[in-house]
């Protein structure tokens, strides 16, 4: 079973998420910020996570950037935000994110490209999904 | 001094009743070379005579009948007034030799004449008849020349006396140390005379201006050229003054320079009120960017709670929490609907802000129009489907992609069918069409028609304005919903991809929403004509367009410019108002008389003066404050041309809108904080 760690601060949404992931068959785990984002990263080895991008202790962009200097960046990410400002999607290319969503999301895209990450060998051969 | 052919071409007359005598002094002086001589026998026409040709020298016989040598004497010395009498006497007499020479003769000879004597004699006295005339002539000349001298320095000293009650006048020598001060200087600078004769220069310096600035002063008048530029100043008393200041080098017979004259006027008011101006500016790029930074934050915070909700929604329906019947699937649906339809004001409100804070960033790439057609046609099938609406495309064939925002274009073109779908009642007819614009080969042409009940002739023309809503009363009950932002959003979308957008429509039978794109950025930026009576400002201007590949052009009054605009039509002018000759006012009502559609950006210091009030009368026009940040003045212009182009095609275009009176913004500080929209030239609509 694939696993996905959701990195959400907003307890509902986190909550929805899983819920839908769950049932599509996917074994989850939700952190808050960044900081346990990195960490549970690294400890419980997710094959896909979700995050969001303004969150208390490091922005999603930063932690994708942290995991990627830890050698993790073989983890796809997917971002997910309410904000709508353009410099985040560059960012997010920036840092071969394996898609870019803004809330809210089309539940049916998000499924989809999650399934196609982690079909993928590497996250840079997907076109970023909006 | 004096040469020996004045001395013989001196005027001699001889008075001698003898004619023997007069024989042979005439033939004694001729012979000797004096060219000029001549007699007379009639002592009483010797005054005459005199008065007349004023001999240097007269050879006066003593013993004459009727009228002797003393009357003679006499009567020259009436004429000869400051009594140098050039008279030779001639006498046998020894006696009245002494009594010749007290009556004013200079010399005398004797008779019988001795030959060398009177040569000799006659020799001297003209040399110093002459040597006395020449002297008197000096005299006179240099009287002449002081008088001169004397009318000028009066002149001089009426100048100065003009200039120190105008100006603000500093002499210093070469090293910079104050020589003269006067008494504007003295109050200005709040010091007394005292304390700055012998000061270097720098007493007053503020220290506002870079090293490279004072450098560059010092450099051009040591160079002994005249320097210009406004300098801050520092009183007394620690506070600071602006003067424009003229600074001339007094040059020695070196060409080195031996002082400086500085002369200043007092423009601190005039660089308070630019301060001013560039604070308000700089308040308003403050509030812009407050503004986009608290609707940022508000749509996250909204949309945050909206995701979840419309999450959960989903999630229920997918039936994830147990089986649904019906009803509670239908309920559902429109709950998640209405979660989609906040998605979308949220966005337009954000979109709404980034367009009038003049953050919307478009980014071009060249793309086929018939793909984003085919797009939303596919996305809105659906929604079409579910009212029973066809909707269908048709594209021209080969036509080039065209430089484009695809999300931007998308978004006018999703918006302008779903509103067709909104309001085109069930069973109607939806068709998007693409075409090379029939009025302008130069653009493309994308219409949205539709057989909904069409528009009002009175709403034609504010149907693209920010909060139309279409009327309530005559619509159907699901369209009175909406914010009145989307036409607007279009509008100003193909607006800057340098296009325009339009509606036809006939009442109860459909409206056709058109919009045209360019094939092209145009690479030649347009024409710039900048109408400024200071150089400096017109110098400015004009390096900072023309960095932005602007063709510009430069007049420095009213009358050139209409001289350049009947050369070439400028596409923009930029015109100051406070120009001496023709002002800014009645070169814009000139302006107006023959090129009623030049959009005419007012670029001037004084917001609230009377020649805006003037200038007023022959508005359109955009107004900006001078003076204005480089960005914001490139930002206007290139607006302003924008707008233009639009309503150039708009003209030929069959439901060409009325003329629209055009918002101004007053950009006087004062006012800045009502402003209702956070741009000062803000969106000047010269559509006509």
């Amino acid at each position: 079973m694939k696993k996905i760690l959701i990195t959400e601060d907003d307890r509902q949404i986190a909550a929805a998420l899983k819920i839908r992931l769950t049932a599509a068959g996917y074994e989850v785990q939700i952190v808050e910020d960044g900081l346990r984002s990195y960490l549970r990263a690294q400890t419980w080895s997710p094959d896909l996570i979700l995050m969001d991008i303004f969150m208390p202790t490091g922005s999603g962009l930063d932690v994708a950037e942290v995991l990627k200097d830890a050698g993790l960046d073989r983890i796809p990410i997917i971002f997910i935000t309410a904000s709508k400002r353009e410099d985040l999607r560059e960012r997010a290319k920036a840092l071969n994110a394996a898609g870019f969503f803004e809330k809210p999301f089309d539940t049916e895209k998000l499924l989809a490209a999650i399934a196609s990450a982690l079909q993928a060998k590497h996250p840079t051969d997907q076109p970023i999904t909006t | 001094m004096i040469s020996s052919s004045d001395i013989l071409n001196a005027r001699i007359l001889i008075v001698d009743d003898q004619d023997a005598n007069v024989a042979l002094l005439e033939q004694m002086l001729s012979g000797a070379g004096y060219v000029s001589v001549t007699s007379t026998k009639d002592p009483h026409a010797v005054c005459e005579l005199h008065g007349k040709n004023r001999y240097s020298l007269i050879l006066l016989d003593l013993q004459m009948p009727g009228l002797d040598g003393f009357q003679v004497m006499e009567g020259l010395k009436e004429i000869e007034v400051g009594g140098y009498l050039p008279v030779l006497v001639q006498t046998s007499q020894p006696n009245h030799r002494l009594r010749a020479l007290k009556a004013g003769a200079k010399d005398f000879v004797s008779k019988p004449f001795d030959l060398a004597e009177i040569l000799l004699r006659v020799h001297n006295m003209i040399e110093v008849r002459l040597m006395h005339q020449d002297a008197a002539r000096r005299r006179e000349q240099a009287e002449m020349q002081n008088e001169a001298i004397k009318a000028s320095s009066k002149e001089v000293n009426d100048l100065k006396f003009a200039l120190d009650e105008h100006a603000i006048v500093a002499i210093t020598d070469p090293q910079g140390i104050i020589t003269y001060v006067n008494e504007k200087f003295c109050a200005i600078s709040k010091y007394s005379r005292k304390e700055l004769l012998g000061q270097d220069h720098r007493i007053i310096n503020s220290g506002f201006h870079s090293k490279d600035f004072m450098r560059e002063l010092w450099t051009t008048i040591a160079h002994g050229k005249v320097w210009k530029g406004e300098v801050k100043n520092k009183a007394k008393d620690g506070s600071f003054y602006w003067v424009d200041n003229t600074i001339v080098p007094f040059l020695d017979e070196h060409g080195k320079p031996r002082q400086y004259v500085s002369i200043r006027a007092d423009i601190t008011e005039r660089k308070r009120a630019e301060e001013r101006l560039q604070a308000s500016f700089k308040e308003v790029g403050d509030l812009n960017t407050e503004i986009q930074k608290f609707y940022h934050t508000l749509s996250h915070e909204l949309k945050t709670p909206l995701t979840s909700a419309r999450e959960f929604v989903s999630i229920v329906m997918d039936g994830l929490a147990g089986p649904l019947n019906k009803t509670q699937l239908e309920y559902l649906g429109i709950a998640k609907e209405s979660c989609d339809q906040l998605r979308l004001y949220i966005n337009d409100l954000l979109d709404v802000t980034r367009l009038e804070t003049g953050k919307m960033s478009i980014e071009f790439n060249t793309w086929p129009l018939a793909a984003l057609i085919e797009r939303v046609v596919e996305i809105l099938s659906p929604a079409a489907a579910g009212k029973d609406l066809s909707l269908t495309y048709d594209c021209q064939m080969d036509l080039p992609p065209v430089p484009i925002d695809k999300q931007r274009i998308l978004q006018v073109l999703t918006n302008l069918t779903a509103n067709a779908i909104k309001f085109t009642p069930a069973g109607g007819k939806i068709r998007l069409s693409l075409s090379e614009a029939p009025m302008d080969p130069t653009c493309l042409q994308i219409a949205v028609h539709d057989t909904g009940p069409g528009i009002p002739k009175d709403q034609l023309a504010v149907i693209f304005d920010r909060l139309f809503q279409a009327n309530h009363d005559k619509q159907p009950a699901e369209s009175r919903s909406g914010l009145g932002l989307g036409l607007y959003i279009c509008r100003e979308l193909v607006g800057l991809h340098g296009g325009r957008i339009w509606v036809d429509s006939d009442l109860g039978k459909g409206s056709t929403f058109s919009f045209v794109i360019p094939k092209q950025i145009s690479i030649k930026g347009p024409y710039v004509l900048i109408v400024d009576d200071d150089h400096a400002m017109r110098k400015m201007l004009r390096l900072i367009l023309e960095e932005q590949d602007y063709e510009v052009a430069t007049a420095g009054g009213g009358d050139e410019a209409l001289l350049l605009m009947r050369q070439k039509t400028p596409d923009v002018v930029v015109l100051d108002l406070m120009m001496a000759g023709m002002d800014g006012a009645r070169t814009l009502r000139e302006i107006r008389k023959n090129w009623e559609l030049i959009p005419v950006i007012v670029h001037t210091g004084y917001p609230d003066g009377d020649l805006l009030q003037k200038a007023m009368e022959f508005s359109p026009f955009t107004l900006l404050a001078k003076p204005s940040p480089p960005l914001r003045f490139i930002e206007t212009v290139r607006r302003v041309c924008r707008t233009h182009e639009t309503q150039f095609l708009k003209k030929s275009a069959k439901t060409a809108r009325r003329p629209q009176n055009e918002v101004l913004e007053t950009i006087s500080p004062m006012k800045t904080h009502n402003i209702t929209t956070p741009i000062y030239e803000k969106n000047t609509d010269h559509r006509r």
